[in-house]
Order: C-alpha cells, then sequence, then structure tokens
C-alpha cells in the first residue's frame, strides 16, 4: 500500500485585477502550504481575463504544478459564496498523481469526451473534475464520451464553466494555456474515496407534459403535440416577457407519477425561434414525465442543505468539500445566494462556484445535471 | 542567491511596501544576518515579524477589498430593489386607478339599475280612465313605499283618477308598520279627493293583520282584484246605487 499525505489549503482573493489577484492567490495558497501545490482548482469571475488570471499564477508557480480552472458568475471560497474573486485549492499530494486535460472547439460532445481523456491511455483516472463548455459542446455527451472509455462507473464531478449570465462565452485554464471553447478536466489518481449528492429543490409548476418530438436529445421540438417554444411560453404566462433570461428561473424536470422531488432536471440553454424549438443544456430521456419547474428562495437553500446531509452521511469526516451549484440557484436567491453556500461545514475546506450545468454521480454512475446543488465531499489518502 | 543591495543595510527611502520588502527577504537565501555564523537573532526576529506584518496586510487588504466589493455589491441590489420598488408603486397606483374607476362606472350602474329596479316595483297601471291599480310586491319598505306615495299622488293630479286600487296579491308578509305606511297612501289619496280601494289579501296576511291587531280605519277591502275592477266598472255604469256603499260601490 502506497503511503499519502495530503495538505490542502483554500483562497479567495478581490481584486480589480485578475493578474493581481491570481498573484495574490498564489502567495496565499504558497503561504498557507509552506511550499508551491502540486495541484490546483481555480475558479474566477468571468469579469476577469482568463490570460490574465492564468498569468498571474504562473508568476508564482513553478511549471511543476498542475493548474486547471474555469470562469464562473459566482465563486465558493473559504469565507463562503462571494463575487469578483480569483478562487482556488492548493494540494500538495504525496502518493497522488494529476494530470491537466483539454480539448479545444469542436460540436460533437461524444468525441470531443473520448479525445479529451485520450492522452491518459487505458489507465483509468480515481477522479476525473471536467469542465466542460456547455455553450459550445452538449455535457451530456462528452460525458458520455468519457464513459466510453474509462466505463460508465468512473468518477466525474464538475460543472459548467459560466460567464456573468450572457450565454456568450465561458473561458478555461489547463496549466499554461487557456481557452474559451471546448473542455478541461483534472484527472486524479490515487486513493480517493468520493460521496456525492445533487439536489435541486425544484418542484414542478405545470401539469404533467410529455416530449413529442425530439433532436439529438436536447433539442425539444413538440411537447404535448405542440410546438415545444409554444408551449412553454403558454406555461410561462405573463412571465413571457422576460424571455430569454427568465428560463434560468423555469427548467424542465423528468418527473416520475407520484414524487415530488424531480428525477433530472435541465435548463433551457437556448430557443431556436424558426423551429420553434427548446435547447436545452443536455439530454433528456424520451421515457418519464415532462414538467416545467420552479422553486422560491426556501426550496433552493432547502434543496442545498438536502444535498449535503446526503453526501455527509456516507462521509462524515471528508477532507475537502468542492461545490458546483447552478447559475439558476443564483438568481433565484439574488442578493441573498451566499446563503445556499451557508450550509457547509465551516471547518471543512471548500471550493465551488456557480456553472451552467452540475456533474455528480448517482447511484455509482455520473449524471448531466441542471439547477441543483452538487456537493462532492472527498477523502484522500487509503481508507482507515 | 544575495540580494544586489541589501535591503537591511540600505532601506529604500519613503514609504516601505512591507509585502514587496517581506517578498525580497524571503528570497535572499544568503543573507549574513540570517544565515550562517553571523545570523544575527534580533535581525531573525524582524525579519520574521516583517513578514508576518505583511501577511497580515495581505488579508487585510484583502478583506477591505472584498467588504467592499460586498459593499458596491449590496449598494447595485439596493437599487435595483429601489427600481422594482418605484415600478410595482407605478403599477400599484394604474391599478388602483383602474380599479377606482371601474368601482365608481359600477355604482352609477347599480345606481340606475337601483332606480329600475324600484321603478319597476311600484308600477301604476290606468285600467281605464279614473282608476289606477298599484300592485304591490314582495315586502313593503318606507323607501319603497314613499316613492310609490310620491310617483301615486303625481299620477293622480295627471290622470284625475277618482279611484286607486291598492292590490296586495303580490304581498305575503306585513306588519304594523307596513299598515301604517299602507295608511298613509290611503291618506294621501283621499286628501286628493280619491278614494283608495284595497285588495287581493292573502289568508295568511289576514291572519297577521288580525293577530297583531292592526286596524286598517275605513280603508275599503275587497277581496280579489278582479273583484274591485269589477265593481268599479259597475259603479262607473251607474248599475250599483248602494247608499252605505262607496262611490266604487265597497263596503267602508
Amino acid at each position: 500500500m502506497t503511503s499519502t499525505t495530503t495538505r490542502i489549503a483554500t483562497v479567495s482573493i478581490v481584486h480589480e485585477d485578475g493578474h493581481e489577484a491570481a498573484k495574490e492567490a498564489a502567495i496565499e495558497l504558497m503561504d498557507q502550504l509552506g511550499r508551491a501545490p502540486d495541484v490546483v482548482l481555480v475558479f474566477y469571475s468571468a469579469e476577469y481575463s482568463e490570460e490574465a488570471v492564468a498569468a498571474g499564477f504562473w508568476t508564482e508557480f513553478p511549471r511543476t504544478t498542475t493548474l486547471v480552472g474555469c470562469s464562473a458568475v459566482a465563486e465558493l471560497g473559504p469565507d463562503g459564496a462571494l463575487t469578483h474573486s480569483v478562487s482556488a485549492l492548493g494540494m500538495c499530494l504525496s502518493g497522488f498523481r494529476a494530470r491537466a486535460l483539454s480539448i479545444e472547439g469542436g460540436s460533437d460532445g461524444y468525441a470531443a469526451g473520448r479525445a479529451l481523456v485520450a492522452p491518459l491511455g487505458e489507465k483509468r483516472p480515481d477522479l476525473i473534475i471536467l469542465l466542460p463548455d456547455v455553450l459550445t459542446l452538449n455535457a451530456t455527451q462528452v460525458l458520455r464520451g468519457i464513459q466510453s472509455v474509462f466505463g460508465a462507473d468512473v468518477k466525474v464531478i464538475g460543472g459548467g464553466p459560466a460567464d456573468m449570465g450572457a450565454l456568450a462565452k465561458t473561458t478555461m485554464i489547463a496549466n499554461q494555456a487557456t481557452q474559451s471553447a471546448g473542455a478541461v478536466a483534472l484527472a486524479l489518481y490515487g486513493p480517493i474515496t468520493l460521496s456525492a449528492a445533487a439536489r435541486s429543490g425544484y418542484t414542478p409548476v405545470s401539469t404533467p407534459l410529455s416530449m413529442t418530438r425530439a433532436e439529438r436529445g436536447n433539442v425539444v421540438l413538440e411537447i404535448d403535440g405542440k410546438p415545444a417554444l409554444s408551449a412553454y411560453l403558454d406555461i410561462l404566462g405573463p412571465r413571457r416577457d422576460q424571455m430569454p433570461g427568465v428560463t434560468v428561473e423555469y427548467p424542465i424536470g423528468i418527473v416520475h407519477s407520484g414524487t415530488a422531488e424531480p428525477d433530472l432536471v435541465r435548463a433551457v440553454f437556448g430557443i431556436d425561434k424558426e423551429r420553434n424549438a427548446l435547447i436545452l443544456g443536455g439530454d433528456i430521456p424520451s421515457t418519464g414525465e415532462l414538467r416545467i419547474l420552479g422553486a422560491g428562495r426556501a426550496d433552493v437553500v432547502a434543496g442545498a442543505r438536502s444535498a449535503l446531509e446526503t453526501a455527509l452521511a456516507a462521509m462524515q469526516h471528508p477532507d475537502l468539500i468542492l461545490v458546483f451549484s447552478c447559475i439558476s440557484r443564483r438568481v433565484i436567491l439574488g442578493p441573498r445566494y451566499k446563503e445556499e453556500c451557508a450550509v457547509l461545514p465551516a471547518n471543512v475546506p471548500r471550493l465551488g462556484f456557480y456553472t451552467f450545468g452540475e456533474l455528480s454521480p448517482v447511484a455509482g454512475v455520473t449524471q448531466h445535471h441542471e439547477s441543483t446543488f452538487t456537493i462532492a465531499a472527498i477523502r484522500f489518502g487509503n481508507a482507515a | 542567491m544575495r540580494c544586489e543591495v541589501c535591503c537591511l543595510e540600505k532601506p529604500d527611502d519613503g514609504e516601505v511596501d512591507f509585502t514587496a520588502l517581506a517578498r525580497k527577504l524571503g528570497e535572499c537565501t544568503e543573507c549574513p544576518h540570517r544565515h550562517g555564523e553571523s545570523a544575527n537573532p534580533v535581525v531573525l526576529l524582524q525579519v520574521e515579524r516583517i513578514q508576518q506584518a505583511a501577511k497580515r496586510l495581505r488579508h487585510k487588504k484583502n478583506k477591505i477589498r472584498r467588504l467592499e466589493h460586498d459593499l458596491a455589491e449590496q449598494m447595485r441590489e439596493i437599487e435595483q430593489a429601489d427600481a422594482r420598488v418605484a415600478k410595482l408603486e407605478q403599477t400599484q397606483r394604474a391599478s388602483t386607478q383602474a380599479a377606482d374607476e371601474r368601482l365608481r362606472a359600477q355604482v352609477v350602474r347599480l345606481e340606475q339599475q337601483h332606480e329600475a329596479i324600484l321603478a319597476l316595483s311600484t308600477p301604476i297601471i290606468q285600467v281605464w280612465e279614473g282608476v289606477l291599480v298599484l300592485p304591490l310586491i314582495g315586502v313593503l319598505d318606507e323607501a319603497r313605499l314613499t316613492r310609490m306615495t310620491e310617483n301615486l299622488l303625481v299620477a293622480l293630479q295627471e290622470k284625475q283618477a277618482q279611484t286607486v286600487v291598492l292590490d296586495l296579491t303580490g304581498i305575503s308578509e306585513i306588519d304594523d308598520t307596513s299598515v301604517e305606511l299602507l295608511l298613509r297612501v290611503a291618506k294621501a289619496v283621499r286628501l286628493l279627493g280619491s278614494v283608495p280601494l284595497l285588495c287581493g289579501m292573502r289568508p295568511n296576511v289576514a291572519r297577521m293583520v288580525v293577530n297583531l291587531g292592526l286596524n286598517l280605519g275605513e280603508l275599503a277591502v275587497s277581496r280579489t282584484l278582479q273583484q274591485t275592477l269589477t265593481q268599479c266598472m259597475m259603479s262607473e255604469s251607474g248599475t250599483t246605487r248602494n247608499p252605505k256603499r262607496n262611490r266604487s260601490g265597497l263596503r267602508a
């Protein structure tokens, strides 16, 4: 059995300049760890330039550090949720291996997923933290591509990089390289235990509907035999005037009859006016009941609390908590968005960001979620 | 690595940048004041203090920036909330104004309807020249009877009627107040030189009159409207001449 040690530090730096914020974050991480970290995971405000952030880190870190990260609408750091920050996790790992992966461009999610992990060969990682750009790739397909290489039960967590809500451009960093499309990932090898949960807190606000025509799994053409966009707008009623921004508040859920909690949630990431269609951030299975979902502030916070309880029920003392929470929740919570992350235990290092879609295992198989609060409790080292 | 210029021996003039100074001290791995046999414990202590101070300063600055950012964020939220409140107030004002207008229109319509109902509930029918009939329906209240009296007196003057028939067929209940009001109507009719007649009293109404001990005075009463009108007709044609009877041939 290989002996392992882990030191973890987290930091959030708020600064007008992304370069200075990243540089100070690097200094702070090294200060806390006593040396340069082996692995750094960073989530930075989409207001910053990705080049500036990367350059800020590399003024301090040696080239041996593995750096992976992406842009966010809001970040989670040691003091809770905040905006306009560089929030980073630094780890000194002994007995572990880490590798940054990236693929730029492309529109075929499945192929992108396979290509992303191709440099790893057949050696299956013990954990993959995946950050796929959902504006250019179907995240469900990226995930399926990775699962086709390593098996359905490969542990994958993560979230879609975000911008400030314009749904226009997200950015990513993988070591020295930066990009604004495709996907990046951090592959970790070593004894890692994961306990993850995803909960939304959203409940149905529409009568049961069925998807009667779809294309490529995430383009919904018809709902209950009517053009999907028209059917969706009819349900929104007076709030249809707030399209397209309002779509993040009213995602689509697959709900099995007799249950209140949706089994799968999909945000409407775009509309096709010509075809009267809805474009979702991920696939919807062809079976199951479809509902439009909605939530209030209390529901959203209750969903976060439920996710935390579920994750910690299987792992009471994690070394690290990673959080991926959907931008829609930030919109619903408004100025009270910090309340959601306030449910997390204060004595465990945590890092996270508000995403364009989340990735978390359900019953051992990672699924692509949306509008959820996804929590990954992680323990490094061999189980006692 | 040794610094070209030792910041401990030749400190910079002006303000001390703690962060830069601490960084420089940390990078100098061959400083004779801190390493080797010539290391000075006082310098070591001071350097450590400088580094601690620089760290605390960095944390404080970050905290200040964060608080400033939070404050700016909250100010933006307040501005947005104010804008939302203003919009809501405007919507509420417009909505209240529209509701007031609707309400006023409804009140006017209701008043018109009420007038129409009152007019319909107190009809005055001239069955032939000289004879008016007032069919009374429902509950007799003061407002209704007052209005009926006013209309009746106007009609009496216009039509120059000699006989007024108050038909109670549509009245299911009566009390002392109603009787008093009816007597007042009858009195007004008499004052204008006409004869009031009462007819169509239902058995239960008659029972109420008796049970309550109500006095109908000299008001002439007959059983049905048909009977009353027949007698009026006969009286007009002069076929009935009975000194004990009044002009309409009915028993007083």
